[in-house]
């Protein structure tokens, strides 16, 4: 038999003996003593340093005027950090192993986390003096206690309080640690969740499910955040009787268990939050009714057994020493955390069953789901802060530019050198691929969006009575993880939208011939430099006549029967502020709010929205973003000695006009004709006190749009384009209007990039003044 | 900051050290040493709109975007042409939200000096005329009088309206 199998034994005989403590109350009085005792015999035949220094602290724990719970919890806690860090080092539990520093790692952390350092050098091995008791307590011996009481009260109706932040204070990165693991997990379960919801019976889901859960009780247990642990808890209380077949799965239950992510995904938001200063939102209502309601459903399945089970698995998880992750910036070793937290619990089953180790080693499925890679033993995955890479990004921006500074040198095309100019153009190819790998650093892929939106689809379709069958591709696309992150809200809406006003009810769509069940397809894809990410349905499609007579009714488009709106810029309405076709205002939509807010958003993340209808046969809405944040393709606009970047999204056209196409008002060149449409100018130089050609006739025009308002923009001149890299000014701009933030030019002046939205608030506000 | 607090805040704290002098107009000032990155010949700077006249704009430092701010205009000086010898200072600067970076127009660099506490004396009251709490104290060099400031509060927080002249 190996050390590691001996400390797996050990691990399971001391879960045992506290799961007979918990049910049963202490019993005979030195039970746990005389354990320690015997295992520390056991571990007496291991030459190896690190058996020695387990067997040593168990007698220690044994000889200590502790009491036989405090023993017993601190025993759990270092026989369960050995094992699992044997796993990690074979070397220090190898049977002839050597000390070596991984070992030395091991037993150091060990002893420094279980007892104190007097007791280890063995000086005070027959006086354990009070930091050692108290650091027993600290481990353990706390958490059994509570259990006990909790068991002896039963009392699981308690409100559930806001949880004390007293250990993630002060220590920002494990908090935002556990806070983005958590709702990672809260994510993977989501949509296993829709997935279990089709197949009840399928085992290896519910594992996938289980497993989350155990990890978010865990890792907060740790933390002592015991609001979070408890809703936790109580849901993998009944994902475990469903595992072992004591109970069914039906919709109550995946209902339960989605109310029950929501729960905590906002009570981990919450926690977030809270270390930021603000006050605990009021959660402790919602959580206790979704426990009570889950110990309902647990209780009307199967009565009796799972109370205890509760317990048992409580026991296990709750005051582990869970290291969660000690270092913030590298990845879980294998078999870490994850394995600490399934263990033990499973142990108190009296003989381990083939599943127990499914916690332990990441299942297949982890893997193949992108977000998980960082519990994935061997792909040797880092993680690292999004200021690191944002400053590799910036310098590799720079990059680029020198390099083409040198490029177009005159100097060095004079020297017409044909070596020189193969290894110019390969310091070209080098720097244009890392600039592309860099920017892969930052990107995630757009699935976790996407979750969220199967949710939404879920519930809607209940909710409206309409079946729907979601179809996704290009989950898989990656681009900049703020881009994912702003544009969940906006695709959550325009599929709420498209399956409220889009598609008609079953049995019209019968009617029409149609598949009553209706189908939203969301897709991603790259095409140019860009991502379009597409909502599409098959639906009813944009009523044309109807939008124009709304829109006619609002004041938006002129009733005159020869006003030429194309069908494009009509459909394009759905987008104004407080515009809905919606004749009655459901509970989901109608209300026309939110169109414009969706466009705002996706705006600002200087993408654009274009939509392909055809009546009777459905809507898509294609939404295009930029690769990357990090990165603005401008166009490069000269106004008297300055220049500007105006970002190329927001451009439609640019133009001399001639003198007939420029109107003015009150003396002013104000409108601009083009073609049929009449355009607001706005001079740069004058929005900005910058002298520059004030004649619109001799200056350029560029065509903007934004938030649906056309623009015409006078400038002096159009200088280029160029993709630049975005700075920020600073603090010290933070009241610049119309200005985005600062770009370094191909000649190493900084440029100001412009705010499209910013100008037209300036227009307006200098039209009110 | 009333004067009696300044005073008993000078006599508390050693501004002993080393101090980089520079000349705006007739006038020298004095900055600590250790708050000066480095000091960069005048550039072209690129004017942010909307910003008080002492904010001149940005420049690129090497690929960082850094203010800059006219110290001339804002102690209140007239304006006047940059010449050979003006120069960007490069400070940094602890504003109420985050250390950054700003560049300083001076007129002109003149020595870093080793000033004792001995050679430092509290700011005199003025009166209200003149504005004194960004002033760490007067140094007295060699019957020269160089004014020591405090970047922090010159360019920090409410820096951005223009401060009368200190003499």
């Amino acid at each position: 038999m190996t050390l590691e199998r001996t400390l797996t034994e050990i691990d399971h005989a001391l879960n045992r003996l506290a799961c007979t403590q918990i049910v049963e109350g202490t019993g005979d009085g030195q039970a746990v003593t005389a354990a320690l005792e015997a295992h520390a015999a056991t571990l007496g035949a291991w030459e190896t340093p690190a058996a020695r220094d387990l067997a040593e602290t168990l007698r220690t724990l044994a000889a200590s005027g502790a009491s036989e719970e405090d023993k017993l919890g601190a025993a759990l806690a270092v026989v369960g950090r050995f094992a699992g860090a044997s796993a990690t080092c074979p070397d220090a539990t190898a049977d002839h192993g050597q000390p070596d520093a991984c070992h030395k790692a091991v037993s150091h952390e060990a002893h420094e986390e279980t007892i104190s350092h007097d007791a280890h050098e063995g000086h005070e091995k027959e006086e354990p003096n009070e930091s050692f008791l108290r650091d027993l307590r600290d481990l353990r011996g706390e958490s059994l206690r509570d259990l006990r009481g909790e068991a002896a009260h039963g009392d699981r109706h308690e409100p559930v309080a806001a949880d004390d932040l007293a250990a993630l204070q002060g220590d920002a990165e494990m908090a935002e640690l556990f806070i983005g693991e958590a709702l990672d997990h809260l994510g993977t379960i989501e949509s296993k969740l829709l997935a279990l919801e089709e197949r009840p019976g399928d085992t290896g889901l519910l594992n996938d499910i289980f497993r989350p859960f155990h990890t978010i009780k865990g890792n907060a247990g740790a933390l002592g955040l015991l609001g979070v642990q408890r809703v936790a808890h109580t849901v993998e209380t009944l994902l475990d009787l469903a595992r072992s077949g004591q109970h069914r799965i039906g919709p109550t239950e995946v209902d339960l268990v989605l109310r029950a992510v929501d729960v905590l995904t906002l009570m981990v938001n919450d926690i977030g939050r809270r270390l930021e200063g603000a006050q605990p939102a009021a959660l402790g209502d919602a959580a206790a009714s979704l426990v009570e309601s889950v110990t309902r459903v647990i209780e009307g399945g199967k009565e009796g057994e799972e109370s205890e089970w509760g317990r048992l698995q409580e026991a296990s998880a709750a005051g582990g020493p869970q290291p969660v992750h000690q270092d913030g910036t590298t990845s879980t070793p294998p078999g870490g955390p994850q394995q600490r937290t399934a263990q033990p619990a499973l142990a108190c089953r009296v003989a381990p069953q083939p599943d127990v180790e499914a916690g332990s080693s990441p299942a297949p499925s982890d893997r193949s789901d992108g977000r998980r890679w960082d519990d994935v033993p061997g792909t040797g995955a880092i993680k690292v802060e999004t200021r690191k890479l944002d400053s590799l990004v910036d310098a590799i921006g720079e990059l680029m530019i020198v390099q083409s500074l040198i490029q177009e040198d005159p100097a060095l095309a004079a020297l017409l050198d044909g070596r020189l100019a193969r290894n110019l153009g390969q310091l070209k190819r080098i720097t244009v691929d890392l600039q592309r790998n860099a920017m892969a650093l930052r990107t995630v892929p757009i699935r976790q969006a996407f979750r969220k939106v199967e949710r939404v689809v879920r519930d809607m379709s209940r909710k409206l009575d309409k079946p729907i069958e979601l179809t996704l591709s290009g989950e898989d696309t990656e681009l900049d993880r703020k881009v994912v992150e702003e544009i969940t809200d906006p695709l959550m809406h325009m599929v709420r939208n498209s399956m409220d006003h889009g598609i008609e009810p079953p049995d019209v769509r019968q009617a029409r011939g149609k598949r009553a069940q209706a189908t939203v397809s969301l897709s991603a894809y790259h095409q140019g430099g860009q991502i379009v990410i597409e909502i599409s349905d098959d639906g009813a499609g944009l009523d044309t006549d109807r939008i124009r007579r709304k829109a006619i009714e609002r004041g938006l488009l002129s009733p005159s029967p020869d006003a030429t709106a194309t069908p494009e810029e009509i459909h394009a309405l759905i987008f104004a502020p407080g515009f809905s076709t919606a004749d009655t205002v459901t509970e989901i939509s109608g209300r026309g709010v939110g169109m414009d807010v969706v466009r705002r958003n996706i705006e600002a993340l200087r993408g654009r929205v274009e939509i392909r209808t055809k009546r009777g046969r459905g809507t898509t809405f294609a939404i295009k973003l930029p690769l990357t944040l990090a990165v603005v393709d401008g166009l490069l606009v000269a106004v008297g000695r300055e220049r500007y970047v105006l970002p190329t999204t927001v451009v439609r056209e640019s133009l001399r006009p001639t003198p007939s196409q420029v109107h003015t008002v009150q003396g002013q060149p104000r409108m601009l004709q083009v073609r049929d449409a009449l355009l607001p100018l706005v001079s740069l130089g004058d929005l900005f006190g910058i002298e520059a050609i004030a004649d619109p006739a001799q200056a350029t025009v560029v065509v903007i749009e934004v938030g649906g308002t056309r623009v015409g923009l006078v400038v002096d001149d159009l200088l280029t384009k160029q993709e630049v890299v975005i700075k920020t000014l600073g603090e010290t701009f933070s009241t610049a209007r119309g200005i985005a933030g600062g770009a370094i030019l191909y000649d190493g002046r900084v440029g100001l990039i412009l705010d499209p939205h910013g100008i037209l608030d300036l227009m307006r506000g200098a039209n009110a003044a | 900051m009333t004067p009696e607090t300044a005073t008993l805040e000078l006599r508390g704290a050693d501004h002993a050290g080393k101090y980089l002098i520079f000349a705006l107009a007739e006038e020298e000032y004095g900055v600590p040493v250790l708050k000066v990155r480095e000091i960069v010949r005048m550039m072209d700077i690129t004017t942010v709109p909307h910003m008080p006249p002492h904010v001149r704009g940005v420049i690129n430092l090497r690929g960082k975007v850094i203010p800059v701010i006219d110290l001339r205009v804002k102690f209140g000086f007239p304006a006047q042409e940059y010449t050979e010898r003006t120069c960007i200072v490069i400070v940094e600067v602890a504003l109420p939200v985050a250390r950054v970076m700003m560049g300083i127009i001076v007129d002109r660099v003149a020595e870093v000096l080793y000033l004792t506490s001995q050679d430092i004396e509290p700011t005199p009251e003025f009166g209200d005329r003149v504005q004194t709490d960004y002033m760490r104290g007067i140094a007295k060099v060699k019957g020269r009088v160089k004014i020591l400031i405090d970047l922090d509060r010159v360019l920090g927080g409410d820096g951005i309206g223009v401060m009368p002249r200190v003499i």
